[in-house]
């Protein structure tokens, strides 16, 4: 009888995947067999970032005209609070994003622009911290240039306590969060890490990551003979301890590292040649060690994001486009290519039940 | 075409100044003017050279490294690449102009005409 319990209690409750989508919607996704369940209608304009709360029960979303915020909750797939951080004359435009702990502050580079009587005045990109309970930014601070390159755009991850807010660039800058001023700087363009001169860094936001630690892949040259390899980096986000194991020669592009549930295998896309010639493959990693322990190449399209459910049984390719390909992560074969009727504007974030 | 013309002596000098600088009118193909040939193919504006919706290059110059189809980067113009030429412009004046068309493959035909 539990057992039958069980099995409607998990029928009733299917793990979702939520992904934004044109015109302005939100899709969600039933993860079992990839079929769009439900459009959340976004209140402001076409979804662009997602960022789940830590008790995973609203996504913050960020919608581009305007720079709108919007909060979804998940159970009743409504959107709950939405506000403008622009105007029709300031434009506000955004470059990167990380939601704090308390899932109120969410930490944003911004670059305005304020329309003028005959001209626009574009800012410099700065740090702006959104209060999502006063609706609206309440802190800037000057950002650094070395932050600041290309419109301050770049992965940002907030430390566990919330009291550091990480800059992903050619190096890593660590910010205190009460006063944006710069604390420490992790080298990575020239390391102090033994048998590399120089690191660059690709960083992901995996929902299988370990709370407080980030799991990348990293691409380096030695200093002797300046071969160039690639290898797994695992960050302490609270430490500040950085840990890098090689693990093959490079290739010419990477997608950001997923992990499986148990942290212990990881699958990431090694992609070589380009144009006509572009060869796309699946690499699985034994994160125990690490090292490829499988590897299969794949039609891969020309621009694509990867990810994995939420029971790592499944490798999921998708964007840009309306379409997301499903491959077995044992086998590597494709099971299914899935047409979900939107073009993907945000990542792909399965939420378990 | 040329709408300015000089008429003194400075005016010519700045001609000429500019004319050394940037050189002529060149191939695409070429380089600049007296360097040697480009490797790729210099695209001065970006991912295309004409504001056409939906038509673009890849980074040599060719198609095969675009979305494929192309339809579906269409959209990217906007949502990533915040440039308003190669679509209507999302962002000011035509916030509605996808509100029909959610997959620019396969809908495309109800993407709304603008008439700037």
């Amino acid at each position: 009888m539990q057992i039958l319990a069980l099995a409607v209690s998990l029928a009733a409750d299917p793990t979702l995947m939520y992904v934004g989508g044109w015109p302005k919607d939100l899709l969600v996704i039933d993860e079992a067999n990839v079929k769009v369940v439900d459009h959340i209608k976004m209140q402001t304009d076409v979804p662009r970032t997602l960022s789940l709360t830590s008790d995973k029960k609203k996504l913050i979303a960020i919608t581009v005209k305007d720079s709108g915020i919007e909060t979804i909750d998940l159970a009743s797939r409504k959107v709950v609070d939405s506000f403008l951080l622009g105007t029709g004359a300031k434009k506000v435009r955004v470059g990167g994003s990380a939601l704090d702990p308390t899932d109120r502050y969410l930490y944003l580079s911004v670059t305005i622009a304020e329309k003028k009587i005959d001209r626009f005045d574009v800012g410099k990109p700065q740090f702006a911290v959104v209060d999502l309970q006063e609706k609206k930014i309440t802190r800037t601070a000057e950002m650094p240039k070395e932050v600041a390159s290309a419109g301050g755009r770049g992965q940002f991850k907030v430390s566990p306590d919330g009291k550091y807010l990480w800059a992903f660039r050619d190096n890593i800058y660590i910010f205190d969060t009460t006063d944006f001023k710069l604390v420490d700087t992790i080298q990575l363009a020239r390391p102090t890490f033994p048998g590399m001169e120089t690191i660059f860094l690709s960083p992901a936001d995996d929902p299988h990551d370990a709370p407080g630690m980030m799991t990348a892949i990293f691409n380096s040259t030695d200093p002797v003979v300046h071969k160039r390899m690639w290898g797994i980096a695992k960050i302490n986000l609270a430490t500040k301890q950085i840990d890098f194991t090689p693990v093959g020669p490079a290739v010419q592009g990477m997608t950001g590292l997923r992990l499986s549930p148990d942290r212990k295998t990881g699958y990431t896309v090694a992609i070589s040649g380009e144009h006509g010639d572009r060869f796309t493959e699946f690499l699985v990693i034994d994160m125990t060690v690490p090292k490829i322990v499988n590897r299969a190449a794949f039609n891969g399209r020309t621009r694509f994001t990867q990810g994995l459910t939420t029971d790592g049984k499944q490798i999921i390719i998708y964007g840009a486009g309306n379409t997301i390909e499903m491959y077995d992560s044992k086998t590597l074969k494709l099971l299914k290519d899935v047409d979900i009727a939107a073009d993907m504007t945000t990542s792909l974030i399965p939420v378990m039940n | 075409m040329k709408h300015l013309k000089a008429v003194n002596k400075k005016a010519h000098r700045i001609e000429q100044h500019a004319a050394a600088v940037h050189g002529d009118i060149y191939g695409m193909q070429q380089g600049g003017p007296g360097g040697a040939p480009a490797a790729r193919p210099h695209y001065p504006v970006g991912c295309s050279i004409v504001f056409s919706p939906g038509w673009e290059v890849d980074s040599a110059g060719g198609t095969a490294g675009l979305c494929q189809p192309a339809e579906r980067d269409l959209y990217d113009c906007y949502v990533t690449c915040f440039w308003p030429a190669q679509v209507p412009d999302h962002y000011n004046n035509y916030p509605d102009w996808t509100s029909k068309c959610a997959s620019a493959t396969k809908d495309w035909r109800n993407i709304e005409l603008v008439f700037p």
